[in-house]
C-alpha cells in the first residue's frame, strides 16, 4: 500500500477532502491513511469538548490551524443546565498554546471562557486571526481588549449572544492604530457604549471590513457617520433604530444606506420605528439575509419592507409578522431558504396579533426553496402539517414549537401524531426536527420508521411510555443528538438500546423517569459512555429506584471528566463504587 | 423503577403502559426522604384545558384539580427561546419605544443583579436560597401576584408542583405566610433587603432587584421570628 501511494501523493489527494466527516472516514481506512490524514488536517471540529482530551487532539493534528469546540448541551440555552456545569475552554487553550502555536482560528460554542483564556490566546498564537464565541460566558471586556490589542493579524472578532461581564466600552480603543486587518467585528451582545471616535477611526483604517455588528447602545444618529466610513460592508448589524432624527439626519442616513452597494445581510434594527422603514428601501432589493427579530414593527408596516426583498434567502422575524405578513413573504420572497418566527411575548389574547399555522402553510406553498424552519405558534393542526409536508418535501430542518404543552390539534382535538408523520414521511432529507404539542408514542414510531437521515431531535412534554424512546433509538439510524425533557419514561428503553448511545454524540434527558439504578447499569454496560447525573437537589440516600433530575450521556474516549461541580456525578464503571465524584478542587 | 427491581434485567422487553406513571407519582409522594416529588413531571393532567385524551385516561384520584395549570411561561426553560433573546423582547404589546425606555430594557440577562428591572421588558431576577449553591432566575414579569411568584419559587426550589392534583395536604403559600422555616426576601433598588409581600405587587415588580430565600432564623429585623415547624416540612 505504501509503495503504491507514497505519502506525498496521498497528501495531495487528501487536500481535496474538506469535510470533517469525510476526513474521519478516510482516517479509518488503514494506518497509513490515518497517518497521512492526521498530518494534513487543518480544520479540527470537536462536537463535545468532553469526548476527547485536548492533549490527544493537539498531538494528533500537527498542522491544525483552526479549532472548533462545543461545550454545554443545547438545552443550556433554555436554562436547563445549571450554572457551573462545565464546558471550560481553558484546558483546550492551554494545550494548544503549548503544542500548536501556529493555530489561527478558534471557534467556541456554549463554553466557559475566562479572561485568562483570552489573554493566553493573545499571548500564544502569533498568527491568530479568528475568534468566534457563540453563547459563551465567563469573560469580561478586559479579555476582549487583550485580544484586540495583541493579535496583530486579527481578522475576525465575533461575540454572538455571549454573557459578558461588561466593564465599559474601552476595549474598542485597544485596537492599535496600526491594525488594518479587520474583516468582521460583532459586538452586538455587549451593553455598554463604545466611544464613537474609536469606532470611526477603526472603520476608517479597516478597508477589508466586510461584517460589522454594532450593539444596541450605538444610536441611530451616529450610524450615518459609521456607514460613510465602511461603504464596502456586506453584513451590517445596526444599533438601536428608534432615536429621533431630524429631516436632515434622515436624508443623510438614507443616502449612506443607499451607498452600501455590497450589503447582503441586515440585522440589529432594535426597536425599529415604522417611520424609518423607508430608509431601508434602498438596501432591500439586494438583501439575502434579514433579521427583524428585535424589531418591534407590526403589520402592515412590515409588508412595505418585505415586499421589496425579492432576493431574501434568510428571514428571522417575530410573530408580529402575522399570517398576513407571511403571505407577503410567500408572494415576494421566492428565494427564501430559511425562516424563523419568534414569539414577541405579546399577550396574544389581548392584542390583535394573529399568527397561526396558516402563516407557515402559506410560506411552504409559495417559497419553493424553503428548507429550514423554526416556528413558534400557540397551536397547530394536523392538516396544516400535512399540507406543509406535501408542499415542501425538501425540508432539512423543521422545528415547530407549539407553545402550549400538550396542545392537541385544535380543530380535531387529536394528537399531532399524523401531522408529524407526514413531515418525516415526505421530508426524506430531514436532518433536524423539534416536535411539540400533544404527541403519543405513535408519533415516535413514525419518526423511528421514516426519519432515517435525522441527526438531531428535540422533544418536550410528549409520549406515553418507554416505547417512545425505544422507537427513536432503534429506528433513527443517523441520530446523533437527542434531547428530551418532561417525558414519562426512561429506564427500559435506555437499557435496551444502550449500544445505540455509543453511536451518538449525546443524549440529554431532564424531568423524565430515569432511575438511579438504570444509570448505574447503563454506565457499567457501556464503558465508553459518560453517564452524568445532574441533581441540584440530591437526596440523602440514593436507592436504585430513585429518579434523577437530569442525565446527560455522551460517548467519550477521555473517561470521566475531572471538573464536575458538586451537583454533577459521573456514574462510575465499577458496580461497587456507584458514583464517582472525581474532581479537582 | 416502577416500584420493583426486576425490570432492570437486560434483554427483557418490559415497555410499560401509561398508567405506570401514576404509580410512580404516588409512590414518590409517599416515599419521603429528601426526594419529595422530584420525579413528578408535568403531564397533560396539569393542563386540564388541553389533552382531553390523556385526561380521560387518568384515574379518578386525580380529578378535582382546584389550582390553575402552570402557564407555559412559568415552566423553566419554556418556551424554548434562548435566554439572550428572552431578555431583549418586550413583554407587552409592541409599541414605539422612546429612548429612555430602551435604555431601561437593556442588559437584563447579564447583569440582573446590578441593573434595575426594566419597566417594560422581561424582568429576570436572580433567586438564591440559603444552603443551595446554585442560584436560579425567575421572570418577575411573568407573574401576576405574590402567590403566583411563591408558587413558582416553590416549584423551583422545593421541587413541588404548583398545580396540586394529588397532594391536597400541601399548602402553596408557605413562603409567604411565615409558616415554613423559610422566608422570601428581596433586595430593592436602594440595596435594602426587605420581606416580600409588604408593598403592592406592582410596586414590588418595579423595585425588586433580586430575591433570596432565607431561613427564618436569619431574617431578623425583616420578619418576626417563627418557630420551626418541622412537622410541616414537605416530604
Amino acid at each position: 500500500m505504501d509503495r503504491r501511494f507514497p505519502f506525498k501523493v496521498l497528501e495531495h489527494i487528501f487536500s481535496f477532502v474538506d469535510s470533517n466527516e469525510d476526513r474521519n472516514s478516510v482516517s479509518l481506512v488503514c494506518k497509513s491513511w490515518f497517518e497521512t490524514e492526521r498530518r494534513t488536517r487543518k480544520r479540527v471540529f470537536v462536537g463535545n469538548c468532553y469526548a476527547v482530551s485536548p492533549l490527544k487532539v493537539a498531538r494528533r493534528f500537527p498542522k491544525m490551524r483552526s479549532l472548533t469546540l462545543k461545550g454545554k448541551p443545547h438545552f443550556a440555552d433554555y436554562n436547563l443546565v445549571p450554572d457551573g456545569w462545565g464546558g471550560y475552554a481553558w484546558p483546550w487553550i492551554e494545550a494548544m498554546a503549548a503544542r500548536r502555536p501556529l493555530l489561527e482560528e478558534i471557534r467556541l460554542k456554549r463554553m466557559v471562557v475566562t479572561d485568562e483564556c483570552l489573554e493566553k490566546i493573545a499571548a500564544s498564537f502569533r498568527d491568530f486571526k479568528t475568534l468566534v464565541l457563540t453563547s459563551c460566558e465567563g469573560f469580561s471586556t478586559d479579555g476582549i481588549a487583550a485580544i484586540a490589542s495583541t493579535c496583530r493579524k486579527l481578522r475576525d472578532l465575533e461575540l454572538r449572544e455571549c454573557i459578558v461581564d461588561d466593564l465599559g466600552g474601552d476595549w474598542l480603543s485597544y485596537f492599535p492604530e496600526t491594525s488594518t486587518s479587520l474583516v468582521s467585528l460583532d459586538f452586538s451582545c455587549l451593553d455598554s457604549e463604545v466611544k464613537l471616535s474609536d469606532l470611526e477611526r477603526l472603520l476608517s483604517r479597516s478597508p477589508n471590513l466586510k461584517s460589522l455588528k454594532l450593539n444596541r447602545s450605538v444610536t441611530l444618529d451616529v450610524l450615518e457617520s459609521l456607514l460613510r466610513r465602511a461603504p464596502q460592508l456586506v453584513e451590517l448589524g445596526t444599533g438601536s433604530f428608534s432615536d429621533e432624527l431630524d429631516p436632515e439626519e434622515i436624508a443623510k442616513l438614507t443616502k449612506a444606506l443607499s451607498e452600501l452597494k455590497q450589503l447582503k445581510s441586515l440585522s440589529g434594527l432594535w426597536d425599529l420605528l415604522p417611520e424609518y422603514i423607508p430608509l431601508l428601501y434602498s438596501v432591500c432589493p439586494r438583501l439575502t439575509s434579514l433579521n427583524l427579530s428585535y424589531a418591534t414593527v407590526q403589520m402592515p408596516d412590515l409588508i412595505d419592507l418585505l415586499s421589496r426583498c425579492s432576493k431574501l434567502q434568510k428571514l428571522w422575524v417575530m410573530d408580529l409578522i402575522e399570517d398576513k405578513g407571511l403571505k407577503t413573504v410567500a408572494l415576494c420572497c421566492k428565494e427564501l431558504r430559511e425562516l424563523r418566527v419568534f414569539p414577541s411575548g405579546a399577550d396574544l389574547d389581548e392584542t390583535d396579533v394573529t399568527l397561526t399555522e396558516q402563516g407557515l402553510v402559506s410560506v411552504s406553498e409559495g417559497c419553493k426553496k424553503l428548507e429550514s424552519v423554526l416556528y413558534f405558534c400557540v397551536q397547530f393542526t394536523n392538516a396544516a402539517l400535512v399540507s406543509i409536508a406535501k408542499n415542501r418535501p425538501n425540508f432539512r430542518c423543521f422545528r415547530l414549537c407549539v407553545m402550549e404543552p400538550f396542545a392537541p390539534d385544535y380543530r380535531t382535538q387529536q394528537p399531532l401524531d399524523e401531522g408529524f408523520k407526514a413531515i418525516v414521511e415526505k421530508c426524506k432529507d430531514l436532518r433536524r426536527l423539534s416536535v411539540s404539542g400533544l404527541l403519543t408514542d405513535k408519533a415516535f414510531e413514525y419518526i423511528g420508521v421514516h426519519a432515517k437521515k435525522l441527526r438531531m431531535l428535540s422533544i418536550a412534554f410528549a409520549g406515553d411510555s418507554d416505547l417512545m424512546l425505544h422507537h427513536l433509538l432503534s429506528g433513527c439510524q443517523s441520530l446523533k443528538k437527542l434531547e428530551i425533557r418532561d417525558c414519562p419514561f426512561g429506564d427500559t428503553a435506555l437499557l435496551e438500546n444502550a449500544a445505540k448511545l455509543e453511536t451518538m454524540r449525546s443524549l440529554w434527558m431532564s424531568s423524565c423517569f430515569v432511575s438511579f439504578g438504570a444509570c448505574k447499569q447503563l454506565s457499567q454496560k457501556m464503558p465508553r459512555l459518560n453517564v452524568e447525573v445532574i441533581d441540584e437537589h440530591p437526596p440523602k440516600t440514593r436507592p436504585d429506584s430513585s429518579p434523577v433530575e437530569r442525565i446527560y450521556i455522551y460517548r467519550t474516549v477521555a473517561g470521566p471528566r475531572l471538573d464536575t461541580p458538586e451537583f454533577v456525578w459521573t456514574i462510575h464503571k465499577s458496580p461497587e463504587v456507584g458514583v464517582s465524584r472525581l474532581s479537582i478542587r | 423503577m416502577r416500584g420493583g427491581g426486576s425490570e432492570f434485567e437486560t434483554g427483557k422487553s418490559n415497555l410499560l403502559p401509561a398508567e405506570s406513571e401514576l404509580e410512580l407519582g404516588l409512590g414518590l409522594s409517599i416515599g419521603g426522604g429528601a426526594w419529595r416529588e422530584r420525579g413528578r413531571i408535568l403531564t397533560a393532567k396539569d393542563f386540564p384545558s388541553v389533552g382531553s385524551k390523556r385526561a380521560a385516561d387518568q384515574s379518578s384520584s386525580h380529578q378535582g384539580q382546584g389550582a390553575s395549570p402552570p402557564r407555559s411561561s412559568q415552566i423553566v426553560g419554556w418556551p424554548p427561546i434562548g435566554s439572550h433573546r428572552m431578555n431583549k423582547v418586550n413583554n407587552q404589546a409592541p409599541m414605539k419605544a422612546a429612548k429612555e425606555e430602551e435604555e431601561e430594557e437593556e442588559g437584563k440577562k447579564k447583569n440582573d443583579e446590578t441593573k434595575d428591572v426594566s419597566v417594560q421588558g422581561l424582568g429576570y431576577v436572580k433567586v438564591n436560597m440559603d444552603g443551595v449553591g446554585i442560584g436560579r432566575k425567575v421572570d418577575i414579569r411573568a407573574h401576576s401576584s405574590y402567590e403566583n411568584l411563591a408558587q413558582t419559587l416553590e416549584e423551583m426550589f422545593f421541587g413541588m408542583s404548583g398545580s396540586t392534583t394529588s397532594r391536597e395536604k400541601v399548602k402553596p403559600l408557605r413562603l409567604l405566610d411565615g409558616s415554613s422555616e423559610f422566608v422570601l426576601t428581596y433586595e430593592d433598588k436602594d440595596g435594602d433587603w426587605m420581606l416580600v409581600g409588604d408593598v403592592p405587587w406592582r410596586m414590588f415588580v418595579t423595585s425588586v432587584k433580586r430575591l433570596r430565600i432565607m431561613g427564618t432564623s436569619e431574617a431578623n429585623g425583616l420578619a418576626p421570628r417563627h418557630q420551626e415547624q418541622k412537622e410541616r416540612q414537605r416530604q
